[in-house]
This record gives structure tokens, sequence and C-alpha cells, in this order.
């Protein structure tokens, strides 16, 4: 049951924080073996389709005074006024505090008499937003829930299922009981024996979007899948034709015949290919750039972005800084003049908090976001009056082996964010040259300063009005 | 960047700035009287339209809008604009523009370079 003024909590929660946030709690925290300690902060909501995303934005660190710190912690009502004073607008608040062991923690009854008694009211009253309570174990694990009001000054607790610090690694606690660790079945076995059970149990919990389920979606799909992905979010509005079978992967002539999704005929490989013992498949016969696109990969922990088009690839950009949510993108040029190949290159990376944006990699010109907005990449007179060469770079070439190479390297990009192990991923954005024949590494990067990808940054802004209500 | 700042900017450097609907329901920021500073057109004073962006981050638009028309209709990359009689549509791509200043820059830019 919802309150006046409070809004709808959904079954699945999430948490998610940039990893410098995560630091900055983790030195808070650090006041040795004996002593707790205790800080509130600022939190904005995302909404997916079934899943709601406290994205921590703002620490409000305590000053000399604020808490009582005697083994355990309390704040003052001192330091509980001054942050319900400076609470923005459409802000919500968290209550995170330290444990003084490993792993994830249940609540104690002080804890819960802090949250649900004296914090719970007065913040859902001041924020018209639950208030979110997080604990940090020593070993960086987190646990974390929200107070659902049920009545005037009733509330009840509702855990979170997942709690993600983004940056160059991914790291993710989950729920012991609501997200399960899943058992490594035989058909895993050659694959854990590389990255080890800890990756792969995160690796089998994770819920991962693919936007586009073309030649290079089509294989990242069945290759999440054998390496034990069980969760899949898949965006694709497009039907199979027969001129796509040189390049999908478990595609057939009847698939083409009956102009199914790409969607649906990547369900169906990923199923046939599963090494999961479970398998949980969103599928969504649709663009991106619709509410329910936006929605499902707000439901992800980690995207692979696998479209050429520049407006949605800029929709991807924006979501992957404003809600934390680490994308996976690759990208082939082949040249050719006159059918005859001239050169092909092809690139991998993995953007998001602590990484440069597409466009600061170079690899999205805000150029071809304008014209794709416009329109005019779709109208055949534009498209006329541009030059061999410019027509050239929107020819969108390439063919399954190429498409196989960036798949590969995309899935050993996630595998090195989970794992955060520069020999699985390398130690950054890659870029391929066909002749003669090399891989270059480049190393990691960040944002130009006045990104305005960057800037988005935990804002969990609401981007489904860029595209128009469909 | 936002539209909001871009007019703030303009406002700020003296230009007299409105904003326009047209009849498709789509915005667009107007200077008028604005300065061609270079180029063939050298102290002319024109109108400059520039559609809204919709986008998050700032997308800056395909093109500028021009009153009067500077060059022959259908050449360099012109065509009739959605701004209505008397303006052209400039076709222009504005890749850097993530700042008002770098927006404005790009308006001297496009003017300047008419032929």
């Amino acid at each position: 049951m919802d309150g006046p003024g409070l809004i709808r909590v959904a079954d699945e929660l999430a948490v998610s924080m940039e990893r410098n946030f995560d630091e900055a709690l983790e030195s808070h925290f650090d006041k040795g073996p004996l002593q707790e300690d205790l800080t509130f902060a600022y939190y904005r909501l995302a909404q997916g389709r079934r899943r709601q995303s406290f994205i921590l934005s703002r620490l409000a660190l305590p000053r000399d005074g604020d808490r009582i710190l005697q083994g355990n912690v309390a704040f003052t009502q001192k330091y509980l006024q001054r942050v319900l004073d400076e609470c923005p607008a459409g802000v919500g608040i968290a209550l995170i505090h330290s444990h003084l062991g490993p792993g994830w923690h249940g609540m104690s009854e002080d804890d819960v008499v802090a949250e649900r008694d004296r914090l719970a009211a007065a913040v859902g009253g001041r924020t018209g937003l639950p208030l979110l309570g997080m604990t940090w174990g020593t070993d960086g694990a987190w646990s974390a829930r929200v107070w659902v009001r049920e009545a005037p000054f009733r509330y009840r607790r509702q855990d979170v299922h997942l709690v993600r610090s983004v940056g160059p690694r991914l790291r993710v606690t989950f729920h012991p009981v609501l997200v399960p660790t899943p058992a490594v079945g035989k058909s895993q076995v050659a694959t854990v024996s590389v990255w080890g059970e800890e990756a792969q149990s995160v690796l089998a919990r994770l819920r991962v979007g693919i936007v586009g389920l073309g030649s290079v979606g089509s294989i990242v799909a069945e290759g999440l899948a054998r390496i034990g992905v069980s969760r899949f979010v898949l965006v694709d509005h497009d039907r199979i034709e027969l001129r796509n079978l040189d390049r999908t992967s478990g595609a057939t002539r009847a698939d083409a015949r009956l102009g199914r999704h790409k969607v649906s005929t990547a369900a169906r490989h990923i199923k046939e290919s599963a090494t999961s013992e479970s398998l949980e498949l969103d599928v969504y016969r649709g663009s991106l750039l619709t509410r329910g696109g936006l929605a499902r990969i707000l439901d992800c922990d980690v995207v692979f972005s696998c479209v050429d088009r520049p407006w949605p690839r800029h929709l991807i950009n924006s979501v992957a800084y404003a809600n934390l949510l680490p994308v996976i993108d690759g990208g082939i040029l082949v040249r050719v003049d006159d059918g005859r190949l001239l050169h092909a290159d092809w690139r991998i990376h993995t953007v998001g908090p602590g990484m440069a944006c597409l466009v600061c990699l170079g690899a999205l010109d805000m150029g071809d976001v304008s014209l794709d907005v416009a329109g005019l990449l779709d109208d055949p007179d534009y498209m006329r009056g541009l030059s061999a060469a410019q027509r050239e770079t929107y020819a969108r070439r390439n063919v399954f082996p190429m498409s196989l190479s960036v798949a590969a390297h995309e899935l050993l990009h996630l595998a090195g964010l989970v794992s955060g192990d520069d020999r699985v991923r390398g130690i950054g954005p890659q870029r391929y040259h066909g002749y003669p024949g090399a891989m270059e590494a480049e190393p990691r990067s960040d944002c130009r300063e006045d990104c305005g990808y960057s800037a988005l940054t935990a804002s969990a802004i609401d981007l489904s009005g860029t595209f128009g209500v469909k | 960047m936002s539209n909001q700042e871009l007019i703030d900017y303009l406002v700020a450097l003296g230009h007299q700035v409105s904003t326009v609907r047209n009849s498709s329901n789509t915005d667009f920021i107007v200077i008028s009287g604005f300065t061609v500073l270079t180029g063939k057109d050298a102290g002319r004073t024109v109108d400059v339209g520039i559609q809204f962006s919709t986008q998050i981050p700032y997308v800056a638009p395909s093109a500028i809008h021009v009153r009067p028309q500077l060059v022959a209709a259908g050449s360099q990359s012109s065509r009739d604009s959605e701004l209505g009689s008397g303006w052209q549509y400039l076709s222009r791509q504005a890749v850097r523009v993530t700042s008002p200043r770098a927006m404005v820059a790009h308006i001297v830019s496009v003017l300047g370079e008419l032929q």
C-alpha cells in the first residue's frame, strides 16, 4: 500500500553508485576494527519496467558533533535536520552505516529502530520518497532496503535485490535469498576454470541487455548464453530478412520467410545455447527509442550496444552515465571501392562512469546524431547530396567473421568488467586494424571536461522526452 | 549546455532573441539583426534561427536557418526552411558545439563561409 504523496515501490529494487562514491564511503568507514560509522546521502530514483534503481548522487557526510560514536554509532537530530533541510526537490535520502564484519548483513534491532522508527516517516514526509537504508561490510559488500509506508507511521522493510558499484570494474553484491548464487553446472566447468567461481557467480546473476540483435548482437546473445548468463533483456524492432542470414547467428531461412523478429530468433537461440539451469528472457519487439525500450534497459546491470544508428547510440551513451550503467559497445568500419575491399577496422570499448564516453572515444559523432535526430539519414535526397566518401561511412558494411571478432571481444570486456582482470579484457578500448592484422589497446581514459554525457553522471534524468512519447 | 543557456548567452552578448514555434509545433531560437562578420555577406544583418534541441545532453541541430535567403535556392546544401516564407535552411553539421560560445562561433563560420 502506498501512502499519500509517496511513490509506489516496485517489487525489484537495485542501488547503484559510482566506484569513487563507494571508495569515499570506504574511506569514511575506515575507523578500525571496533568502531562503526554512518553517513547520510542523497539518491535519485530511476524507473525501469520492473525495477526501481536508487542512484546514489551525493554524500552528506557528518560534521563534528553530528553523530555519537561509542563502538556503535547514532546520528543526532541536528544532523538529520540539516540533511532534510538541504534535500533538493525530487531527491531521496539514504542512511548508510558500517558493520564490523564482512559480507552481506541483515539488520540488528537497533538498526531497525533507527531506520523504521526514527527516520522513515521524517524522510518520507519531507521527500515523498522512501528512506533507503544501506549497510557496508568490511570487505566492501553491501546490503540495502527501503522502508515502504503501509499506513500513517507504519513502515515495512523491503530488501533491495542488488547493490552495484560502477567504474572500470563492476562490483555487485546480491541479496543472498532474493538473488541466490546459482550452482555451477557441468556445462560451465571449463568457463569457470578460467575466470573463477566468484566472477561466474556475478555473471550468472546479472541482467544483461542487448540492444540490436543483428550481426554482432546475435553472436553476443549466444556467447552470453554459453558462458552462463541467465537473465536477458533483448531490444530490437527489426525482422529477419534473407539478406541478414549471412551475418545473424541462429537465424534460418524459415525465420526470413516468416519475417520473424530478430529478438524472437535470438531468444530461441539463447534457449538452445544456454548452460544456465534457469533462464529469464524479456523480449521487446520495439525500438530503444520508445518508453518500452528505454524502461527495459533501465532494468539491466550491463548493456551491450549493438546498434549502428547514431541516435540510439547517443541515448545509450546518456543512460550509461545518468543511470550508472556500464555499456559495452563496438563498431566495424569497412571501406570498399567498386566491390574491392580497401580497408577494415573494428573497435571495442566499455563506457560508463570512470571511463570515457562514446563521443570522447571518437566512437560516436555528434554531427551524425544530429542528422539522425533530424531524419536526414533516412532522407534519400540528403544522402544523394553527400560525397561518395561520406555515403560510405553510413553504409554499415560488415561480414560475419568481423562481427564474430567484435562480439568475442565484447564478451571478454564483460568478463573483465566483472572480474576486474585486465588479462581477460585488455587494459582499455581496443582497435583492430585488418591490415596488417594488429590489435591496439589504449589506456583507459576519461571524458573531456566539457563532455555533456559525463555531466549527466548519477543524475537519473528522465530521457524519455528526448524521443517523444510513443 | 541547454536551449535556455544558449538564449541567456545570446542575450548577454546583446542580441535580440526570441523564441518561435512553427506550425509543426517545433520551437526555434531566433536572433534578430545578427551581423555577418566575414565572407560575401560581411556587414549584412540577418535573422538567424536555431531549432531547439530535444536531446539530453544537448545535440546541436544539423542546420541553421537565415532570413533573408543568402544563397540561391537549393545551392550550397540549402533548402526551404520550416520557419516559413523568407527563411532559408542551411544544412551544416555542428560537431563540437558543446557550449553557447561554440554555437555562436558555428553561426559566424556558417554565414562567413557562404559563397
